[in-house]
Protein backbone atom coordinates (compact mmCIF):
# COMPACT_ATOMS: atom_id res chain seq x y z
CA UNK A 1 0.00 0.00 0.00
CA UNK A 2 1.09 3.22 -1.10
CA UNK A 3 -0.41 6.61 0.84
CA UNK A 4 1.32 9.80 0.85
CA UNK A 5 -0.70 11.70 3.31
CA UNK A 6 -3.68 11.43 5.89
CA UNK A 7 -5.33 14.27 7.16
CA UNK A 8 -8.31 13.99 9.35
CA UNK A 9 -11.62 16.31 9.12
CA UNK A 10 -13.79 16.99 12.22
CA UNK A 11 -16.12 19.69 10.52
CA UNK A 12 -17.02 20.29 7.32
CA UNK A 13 -15.44 23.53 7.00
CA UNK A 14 -11.94 22.00 7.70
CA UNK A 15 -12.62 18.96 5.70
CA UNK A 16 -13.13 21.65 2.32
CA UNK A 17 -10.51 23.25 3.53
CA UNK A 18 -8.47 20.33 3.22
CA UNK A 19 -9.70 19.77 -0.18
CA UNK A 20 -9.01 22.85 -1.72
CA UNK A 21 -5.42 22.81 -0.21
CA UNK A 22 -4.34 19.30 -1.16
CA UNK A 23 -4.36 18.18 -4.77
CA UNK A 24 -4.82 14.13 -5.53
CA UNK A 25 -6.96 13.10 -2.44
CA UNK A 26 -9.53 11.10 -1.86
CA UNK A 27 -12.61 11.07 0.76
CA UNK A 28 -12.28 8.00 3.36
CA UNK A 29 -15.07 7.35 5.56
CA UNK A 30 -16.34 3.81 6.52
CA UNK A 31 -13.30 2.36 3.78
CA UNK A 32 -15.14 -0.48 2.97
CA UNK A 33 -15.03 -0.19 -0.44
CA UNK A 34 -12.06 2.26 -0.77
CA UNK A 35 -9.52 0.18 1.57
CA UNK A 36 -9.90 -2.98 -0.73
CA UNK A 37 -9.05 -1.08 -3.55
CA UNK A 38 -5.62 0.91 -1.56
CA UNK A 39 -4.82 -2.36 -0.26
CA UNK A 40 -4.48 -4.62 -3.71
CA UNK A 41 -2.54 -1.18 -5.02
CA UNK A 42 -5.35 -0.74 -7.39
CA UNK A 43 -5.43 2.94 -5.75
CA UNK A 44 -1.55 4.42 -5.34
CA UNK A 45 -0.02 7.15 -4.41
CA UNK A 46 -3.26 9.68 -3.24
CA UNK A 47 -3.59 11.75 0.30
CA UNK A 48 -6.57 10.85 2.44
CA UNK A 49 -9.32 12.75 3.97
CA UNK A 50 -10.77 11.07 6.81
CA UNK A 51 -14.29 12.69 7.63
CA UNK A 52 -15.40 9.25 10.29
CA UNK A 53 -15.53 12.04 12.54
CA UNK A 54 -17.61 14.40 11.17
CA UNK A 55 -20.36 14.34 13.15
CA UNK A 56 -22.89 17.28 11.22
CA UNK A 57 -22.71 15.17 8.47
CA UNK A 58 -24.39 12.27 10.75
CA UNK A 59 -28.48 12.96 10.60
CA UNK A 60 -31.51 11.55 8.99
CA UNK A 61 -34.56 14.13 9.73
CA UNK A 62 -37.51 14.79 8.23
CA UNK A 63 -38.78 18.90 7.29
CA UNK A 64 -42.00 19.14 6.33
CA UNK A 65 -42.18 16.59 3.25
CA UNK A 66 -38.39 16.14 2.53
CA UNK A 67 -36.25 13.78 4.62
CA UNK A 68 -32.78 14.90 4.34
CA UNK A 69 -29.96 12.35 5.03
CA UNK A 70 -26.41 13.60 5.92
CA UNK A 71 -23.61 11.89 3.79
CA UNK A 72 -21.72 10.49 6.87
CA UNK A 73 -24.68 8.51 8.08
CA UNK A 74 -24.16 4.99 7.92
CA UNK A 75 -26.79 2.21 6.68
CA UNK A 76 -26.92 1.57 9.99
CA UNK A 77 -27.48 4.86 11.26
CA UNK A 78 -29.93 5.31 8.55
CA UNK A 79 -31.72 2.00 9.26
CA UNK A 80 -31.96 3.16 13.22
CA UNK A 81 -34.62 5.84 11.85
CA UNK A 82 -36.76 3.47 9.68
CA UNK A 83 -39.64 3.86 12.39
CA UNK A 84 -39.68 7.64 11.46
CA UNK A 85 -39.97 6.68 7.48
CA UNK A 86 -43.24 6.27 5.74
CA UNK A 87 -44.34 3.21 4.55
CA UNK A 88 -44.09 4.43 0.66
CA UNK A 89 -40.57 4.43 0.85
CA UNK A 90 -40.35 0.59 1.66
CA UNK A 91 -38.25 0.33 -0.44
CA UNK A 92 -35.56 2.35 0.30
CA UNK A 93 -35.40 0.62 4.36
CA UNK A 94 -35.33 -2.60 1.92
CA UNK A 95 -32.71 -1.87 -0.20
CA UNK A 96 -30.04 -0.89 2.90
CA UNK A 97 -30.94 -3.82 5.02
CA UNK A 98 -29.73 -5.56 1.51
CA UNK A 99 -26.38 -4.27 1.75
CA UNK A 100 -23.09 -6.35 2.57
CA UNK A 101 -23.14 -7.61 6.27
CA UNK A 102 -23.79 -6.06 9.47
CA UNK A 103 -19.98 -5.09 9.79
CA UNK A 104 -20.77 -3.50 6.21
CA UNK A 105 -23.56 -1.69 7.06
CA UNK A 106 -22.16 -0.41 10.42
CA UNK A 107 -18.88 1.36 8.48
CA UNK A 108 -20.28 1.65 4.94
CA UNK A 109 -21.95 5.28 5.09
CA UNK A 110 -24.52 6.19 2.05
CA UNK A 111 -22.46 9.40 0.54
CA UNK A 112 -19.94 6.87 0.27
CA UNK A 113 -22.43 4.30 -1.81
CA UNK A 114 -23.19 7.55 -4.38
CA UNK A 115 -19.84 8.87 -4.76
CA UNK A 116 -18.20 5.43 -5.33
CA UNK A 117 -20.28 5.18 -8.42
CA UNK A 118 -20.26 1.67 -8.21
CA UNK A 119 -22.38 0.30 -11.33
CA UNK A 120 -24.33 -1.75 -8.54
CA UNK A 121 -24.11 0.35 -5.59
CA UNK A 122 -27.76 -0.97 -3.45
CA UNK A 123 -28.93 2.41 -2.11
CA UNK A 124 -28.97 4.12 -5.29
CA UNK A 125 -31.82 2.97 -7.52
CA UNK A 126 -34.49 3.97 -4.67
CA UNK A 127 -33.16 7.20 -4.40
CA UNK A 128 -32.97 7.96 -8.27
CA UNK A 129 -36.77 6.96 -8.72
CA UNK A 130 -37.57 9.10 -5.39
CA UNK A 131 -35.55 11.73 -7.53
CA UNK A 132 -33.52 12.31 -4.89
CA UNK A 133 -30.76 15.42 -4.63
CA UNK A 134 -27.20 15.99 -3.83
CA UNK A 135 -25.83 18.75 -1.89
CA UNK A 136 -22.33 19.29 -2.58
CA UNK A 137 -20.04 21.77 -1.28
CA UNK A 138 -16.81 23.45 -2.27
CA UNK A 139 -14.42 26.28 -0.80
CA UNK A 140 -16.29 28.47 -3.17
CA UNK A 141 -19.83 27.37 -3.72
CA UNK A 142 -22.53 24.89 -2.84
CA UNK A 143 -24.37 23.23 -5.56
CA UNK A 144 -27.45 20.74 -6.05
CA UNK A 145 -27.59 17.84 -8.23
CA UNK A 146 -29.73 15.62 -9.60
CA UNK A 147 -28.92 11.94 -8.37
CA UNK A 148 -29.76 10.94 -11.97
CA UNK A 149 -27.18 13.19 -13.20
CA UNK A 150 -24.38 12.56 -11.08
CA UNK A 151 -23.08 9.47 -12.49
CA UNK A 152 -21.38 10.23 -15.39
CA UNK A 153 -19.42 6.03 -16.00
CA UNK A 154 -17.93 3.19 -14.40
CA UNK A 155 -16.52 4.71 -10.63
CA UNK A 156 -17.12 8.17 -12.40
CA UNK A 157 -19.51 10.74 -10.85
CA UNK A 158 -19.82 14.37 -10.97
CA UNK A 159 -17.81 15.57 -7.91
CA UNK A 160 -14.95 17.79 -8.09
CA UNK A 161 -11.47 16.83 -6.06
CA UNK A 162 -12.34 19.69 -4.07
CA UNK A 163 -15.83 18.69 -3.39
CA UNK A 164 -17.85 17.22 -0.40
CA UNK A 165 -20.90 15.51 -0.31
CA UNK A 166 -22.66 16.80 2.21
CA UNK A 167 -26.17 15.58 1.74
CA UNK A 168 -29.31 13.46 0.09
CA UNK A 169 -32.66 14.53 0.24
CA UNK A 170 -36.08 13.71 -1.33
CA UNK A 171 -39.41 14.35 -1.01
CA UNK A 172 -41.53 11.37 0.36
CA UNK A 173 -44.07 10.48 -2.32
CA UNK A 174 -47.88 10.80 -2.34
CA UNK A 175 -49.73 8.07 -0.22
CA UNK A 176 -51.03 6.10 -3.53
CA UNK A 177 -47.40 5.18 -4.65
CA UNK A 178 -45.75 2.41 -3.12
CA UNK A 179 -41.79 2.08 -3.73
CA UNK A 180 -40.25 -1.50 -4.56
CA UNK A 181 -37.00 -2.92 -4.87
CA UNK A 182 -35.66 -6.23 -5.88
CA UNK A 183 -31.96 -7.40 -5.80
CA UNK A 184 -29.98 -10.45 -6.83
CA UNK A 185 -27.26 -11.36 -5.29
CA UNK A 186 -25.26 -15.08 -4.49
CA UNK A 187 -26.49 -15.59 -1.41
CA UNK A 188 -28.12 -13.38 1.62
CA UNK A 189 -25.06 -11.63 3.80
CA UNK A 190 -22.03 -9.94 1.85
CA UNK A 191 -21.41 -10.35 -1.74
CA UNK A 192 -21.71 -8.22 -4.56
CA UNK A 193 -25.02 -7.65 -5.87
CA UNK A 194 -25.88 -9.28 -9.70
CA UNK A 195 -28.45 -7.17 -10.66
CA UNK A 196 -31.50 -4.85 -8.72
CA UNK A 197 -34.33 -2.85 -9.52
CA UNK A 198 -36.23 -0.10 -7.69
CA UNK A 199 -39.66 1.20 -8.91
CA UNK A 200 -42.17 3.92 -7.73
CA UNK A 201 -45.27 3.18 -8.53
CA UNK A 202 -48.95 4.23 -8.66
CA UNK A 203 -51.73 1.99 -9.48
CA UNK A 204 -55.31 2.47 -9.34
CA UNK A 205 -58.16 0.32 -10.64
CA UNK A 206 -55.28 -2.25 -11.94
CA UNK A 207 -54.23 0.88 -14.69
CA UNK A 208 -50.45 2.13 -14.07
CA UNK A 209 -50.78 5.50 -13.37
CA UNK A 210 -47.46 6.39 -13.04
CA UNK A 211 -43.57 4.72 -12.57
CA UNK A 212 -40.25 5.22 -11.73
CA UNK A 213 -37.81 2.67 -12.55
CA UNK A 214 -34.16 2.44 -11.86
CA UNK A 215 -31.57 -0.58 -12.19
CA UNK A 216 -28.28 -1.36 -10.30
CA UNK A 217 -25.89 -3.86 -12.12
CA UNK A 218 -27.41 -3.43 -15.65
CA UNK A 219 -24.91 -0.64 -16.88
CA UNK A 220 -21.69 1.33 -16.31
CA UNK A 221 -23.77 2.89 -13.49
CA UNK A 222 -27.23 3.11 -11.81
CA UNK A 223 -29.57 4.56 -14.31
CA UNK A 224 -33.30 6.01 -14.55
CA UNK A 225 -35.20 3.29 -16.86
CA UNK A 226 -37.17 5.46 -18.84
CA UNK A 227 -37.72 3.21 -21.83
CA UNK A 228 -39.08 0.80 -19.60
CA UNK A 229 -41.33 3.21 -18.07
CA UNK A 230 -43.04 4.37 -21.04
CA UNK A 231 -44.39 0.58 -21.40
CA UNK A 232 -45.93 0.65 -18.78
CA UNK A 233 -47.86 4.19 -18.19
CA UNK A 234 -51.41 4.37 -18.50
CA UNK A 235 -51.64 0.74 -19.13
CA UNK A 236 -53.43 -2.33 -17.67
CA UNK A 237 -51.07 -4.30 -15.06
CA UNK A 238 -52.25 -7.70 -16.64
CA UNK A 239 -49.52 -10.70 -17.76
CA UNK A 240 -49.76 -9.57 -21.52
CA UNK A 241 -48.70 -6.04 -20.58
CA UNK A 242 -46.12 -7.14 -18.09
CA UNK A 243 -44.51 -10.04 -20.55
CA UNK A 244 -44.57 -7.28 -23.71
CA UNK A 245 -42.30 -5.02 -21.28
CA UNK A 246 -39.85 -8.16 -19.30
CA UNK A 247 -39.23 -8.66 -23.51
CA UNK A 248 -38.46 -5.09 -24.44
CA UNK A 249 -36.32 -4.99 -21.21
CA UNK A 250 -33.94 -7.93 -21.95
CA UNK A 251 -33.74 -6.20 -25.16
CA UNK A 252 -32.53 -2.69 -23.82
CA UNK A 253 -30.50 -4.61 -21.60
CA UNK A 254 -28.58 -6.77 -23.95
CA UNK A 255 -28.26 -4.19 -25.99
CA UNK A 256 -25.74 -2.26 -23.05
CA UNK A 257 -23.82 -5.29 -22.85
CA UNK A 258 -23.69 -6.85 -26.55
CA UNK A 259 -19.34 -7.47 -26.22
CA UNK A 260 -20.02 -9.37 -22.90
CA UNK A 261 -19.61 -13.27 -22.80
CA UNK A 262 -22.60 -15.35 -22.94
CA UNK A 263 -23.36 -16.56 -19.62
CA UNK A 264 -23.30 -13.14 -18.36
CA UNK A 265 -25.56 -11.96 -20.69
CA UNK A 266 -28.07 -15.25 -19.61
CA UNK A 267 -27.46 -14.02 -16.34
CA UNK A 268 -28.48 -10.48 -16.58
CA UNK A 269 -31.50 -11.73 -18.63
CA UNK A 270 -32.66 -13.60 -15.94
CA UNK A 271 -31.85 -11.08 -13.07
CA UNK A 272 -33.76 -8.35 -14.80
CA UNK A 273 -37.02 -10.35 -15.94
CA UNK A 274 -37.34 -11.86 -12.04
CA UNK A 275 -36.30 -8.23 -10.29
CA UNK A 276 -38.67 -6.25 -13.09
CA UNK A 277 -41.23 -8.75 -11.84
CA UNK A 278 -40.77 -8.52 -7.89
CA UNK A 279 -40.83 -4.76 -8.55
CA UNK A 280 -44.07 -3.82 -10.44
CA UNK A 281 -46.69 -4.85 -8.56
CA UNK B 1 0.34 10.53 12.16
CA UNK B 2 -0.43 10.44 15.78
CA UNK B 3 -3.70 9.34 17.17
CA UNK B 4 -5.51 9.34 20.26
CA UNK B 5 -6.92 6.17 20.81
CA UNK B 6 -8.02 3.57 23.70
CA UNK B 7 -7.82 0.16 22.87
CA UNK B 8 -9.50 -2.51 25.28
CA UNK B 9 -10.24 0.10 27.81
CA UNK B 10 -6.40 1.65 27.74
CA UNK B 11 -5.73 5.14 26.15
CA UNK B 12 -3.10 5.36 24.45
CA UNK B 13 -0.98 7.50 22.10
CA UNK B 14 0.83 6.24 19.54
CA UNK B 15 1.98 6.91 15.84
CA UNK B 16 0.79 5.25 13.34
CA UNK B 17 2.20 4.74 9.83
CA UNK B 18 -0.03 6.35 6.57
CA UNK B 19 -0.65 3.01 5.14
CA UNK B 20 -1.57 0.43 8.11
CA UNK B 21 -4.48 -1.13 7.91
CA UNK B 22 -6.51 -1.41 11.69
CA UNK B 23 -5.96 -4.97 10.99
CA UNK B 24 -2.21 -4.58 10.86
CA UNK B 25 -2.11 -2.73 13.43
CA UNK B 26 -3.22 -5.02 16.00
CA UNK B 27 -1.66 -7.17 15.00
CA UNK B 28 1.91 -6.02 13.97
CA UNK B 29 2.25 -3.20 16.42
CA UNK B 30 0.42 -4.21 19.15
CA UNK B 31 0.62 -7.76 18.96
CA UNK B 32 -2.94 -8.05 19.35
CA UNK B 33 -3.04 -11.23 17.00
CA UNK B 34 -6.14 -12.80 18.38
CA UNK B 35 -7.91 -10.83 15.35
CA UNK B 36 -7.67 -12.97 12.52
CA UNK B 37 -7.24 -11.91 8.34
CA UNK B 38 -9.43 -14.14 6.51
CA UNK B 39 -10.55 -12.58 2.73
CA UNK B 40 -9.19 -9.09 3.39
CA UNK B 41 -12.04 -7.70 1.64
CA UNK B 42 -14.81 -7.54 3.72
CA UNK B 43 -16.39 -10.96 2.99
CA UNK B 44 -15.78 -13.72 6.16
CA UNK B 45 -15.55 -11.24 9.21
CA UNK B 46 -12.45 -13.20 10.61
CA UNK B 47 -11.16 -9.65 11.43
CA UNK B 48 -14.22 -8.28 13.30
CA UNK B 49 -13.54 -5.81 15.89
CA UNK B 50 -16.08 -2.98 17.97
CA UNK B 51 -15.37 0.22 16.87
CA UNK B 52 -17.11 2.51 19.43
CA UNK B 53 -19.44 -0.40 19.81
CA UNK B 54 -20.51 -1.62 17.02
CA UNK B 55 -18.77 -5.18 14.91
CA UNK B 56 -16.78 -3.92 12.05
CA UNK B 57 -14.19 -5.35 9.63
CA UNK B 58 -10.95 -4.28 10.83
CA UNK B 59 -9.34 -5.00 6.95
CA UNK B 60 -11.34 -1.98 5.30
CA UNK B 61 -10.51 0.49 7.92
CA UNK B 62 -7.27 2.56 8.21
CA UNK B 63 -5.41 2.35 11.07
CA UNK B 64 -5.26 6.51 11.45
CA UNK B 65 -9.02 6.39 11.45
CA UNK B 66 -9.41 5.02 15.17
CA UNK B 67 -8.15 8.19 16.21
CA UNK B 68 -10.49 9.33 18.98
CA UNK B 69 -12.24 5.77 18.81
CA UNK B 70 -12.82 3.08 21.00
CA UNK B 71 -11.74 -0.16 19.84
CA UNK B 72 -12.21 -3.41 21.41
CA UNK B 73 -10.70 -6.63 20.36
CA UNK B 74 -10.93 -10.52 21.38
CA UNK B 75 -7.88 -9.49 24.01
CA UNK B 76 -10.58 -7.15 26.32
CA UNK B 77 -11.37 -8.09 29.68
CA UNK B 78 -14.39 -5.58 30.03
CA UNK B 79 -15.28 -4.27 32.84
CA UNK B 80 -18.85 -5.35 32.76
CA UNK B 81 -17.09 -8.91 32.03
CA UNK B 82 -20.16 -9.59 29.26
CA UNK B 83 -17.03 -10.86 26.63
CA UNK B 84 -15.96 -13.35 29.00
CA UNK B 85 -19.18 -14.66 29.57
CA UNK B 86 -20.06 -14.99 25.75
CA UNK B 87 -16.54 -16.69 25.30
CA UNK B 88 -16.96 -18.71 28.35
CA UNK B 89 -20.26 -20.51 26.61
CA UNK B 90 -18.81 -20.35 23.32
CA UNK B 91 -16.46 -22.64 25.07
CA UNK B 92 -19.26 -24.82 26.94
CA UNK B 93 -21.20 -24.78 24.09
CA UNK B 94 -18.34 -27.27 22.02
CA UNK B 95 -18.62 -23.63 19.73
CA UNK B 96 -15.39 -23.63 18.14
CA UNK B 97 -13.58 -26.34 15.88
CA UNK B 98 -11.01 -25.32 14.28
CA UNK B 99 -11.67 -21.67 16.20
CA UNK B 100 -10.42 -19.31 13.21
CA UNK B 101 -13.64 -17.32 13.02
CA UNK B 102 -14.38 -17.74 16.46
CA UNK B 103 -12.33 -13.77 17.59
CA UNK B 104 -14.81 -12.61 14.79
CA UNK B 105 -17.68 -14.57 15.65
CA UNK B 106 -17.08 -13.60 19.55
CA UNK B 107 -17.11 -10.28 18.49
CA UNK B 108 -20.01 -9.94 16.61
CA UNK B 109 -22.06 -11.51 18.87
CA UNK B 110 -21.08 -8.72 21.78
CA UNK B 111 -22.11 -6.24 19.71
CA UNK B 112 -25.78 -7.75 19.20
CA UNK B 113 -26.05 -8.78 23.38
CA UNK B 114 -24.57 -4.73 24.04
CA UNK B 115 -27.56 -3.80 22.16
CA UNK B 116 -30.72 -6.34 22.35
CA UNK B 117 -30.42 -8.41 25.66
CA UNK B 118 -32.97 -10.52 24.43
CA UNK B 119 -32.58 -11.88 20.82
CA UNK B 120 -34.57 -14.47 18.75
CA UNK B 121 -32.34 -16.88 16.91
CA UNK B 122 -33.05 -15.26 13.83
CA UNK B 123 -31.71 -12.45 15.15
CA UNK B 124 -28.60 -13.70 15.86
CA UNK B 125 -28.50 -15.53 12.70
CA UNK B 126 -28.77 -11.88 11.35
CA UNK B 127 -25.97 -10.47 13.88
CA UNK B 128 -23.34 -13.25 12.52
CA UNK B 129 -24.66 -13.14 9.04
CA UNK B 130 -21.40 -11.44 7.82
CA UNK B 131 -19.23 -14.25 9.63
CA UNK B 132 -18.31 -17.37 7.67
CA UNK B 133 -17.56 -20.52 9.40
CA UNK B 134 -16.11 -23.22 7.23
CA UNK B 135 -16.33 -25.67 9.77
CA UNK B 136 -19.54 -26.01 12.51
CA UNK B 137 -22.42 -25.43 10.21
CA UNK B 138 -23.82 -22.37 12.74
CA UNK B 139 -26.35 -24.05 15.05
CA UNK B 140 -23.63 -24.19 18.06
CA UNK B 141 -22.81 -20.59 17.78
CA UNK B 142 -26.46 -19.70 17.61
CA UNK B 143 -26.54 -21.43 20.39
CA UNK B 144 -23.71 -20.70 22.61
CA UNK B 145 -25.23 -16.94 21.78
CA UNK B 146 -28.72 -17.30 22.90
CA UNK B 147 -27.59 -19.43 26.14
CA UNK B 148 -25.23 -15.98 26.35
CA UNK B 149 -27.87 -13.51 26.34
CA UNK B 150 -29.81 -16.00 28.91
CA UNK B 151 -26.62 -15.83 31.32
CA UNK B 152 -26.50 -11.90 30.70
CA UNK B 153 -29.46 -11.65 31.95
CA UNK B 154 -32.54 -11.61 28.56
CA UNK B 155 -35.14 -13.84 29.21
CA UNK B 156 -36.15 -15.61 25.98
CA UNK B 157 -32.56 -17.17 25.28
S1 LIG C 1 -10.36 -10.42 6.74
FE1 LIG C 1 -11.68 -8.76 7.09
S2 LIG C 1 -13.60 -9.54 6.48
FE2 LIG C 1 -12.27 -11.14 5.94
S1 LIG D 1 -14.62 -23.06 13.83
FE1 LIG D 1 -13.38 -23.27 12.07
S2 LIG D 1 -13.98 -21.55 10.89
FE2 LIG D 1 -15.42 -21.56 12.46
Amino acid sequence: MNIADVYKAETVKECIKLLAKHKETKIISGGTDLVIKLNEGQIEGISLVDISSIKELNFVKIEGNTIHIGSNSTFSDVLNHKSIFPKSIKGFVEALESVGSPQIRNAGTIGGNICNGSPAADSIPPLIVLGAKLTIISKKRERIVDIEDFFLGKGKVDLGSNELLKSISFDIPNEDSKLNFYKYSYRNALSITLGSVAALIDIQNNIVQDIKIATGGFSAYCIREREMEELMIGKELNEENLNYLLNSAKKIVQKRIETFPNDFKVLKNITIEGALRHVIR
Amino acid sequence: MNIQTVINGKKISVNVKNDMRLLDFLRDELELTGTKEGCSEGECGACTVLIDGSPVNSCLVMAFQIDGKEVVTIEALDEDGNLNIIKDTFLEEGAPQCGFCMPGMVLSAKGLLDQNSNPTRSDVKEAISGNLCRCTGYTTIEDAILKSAKKLGGKNG
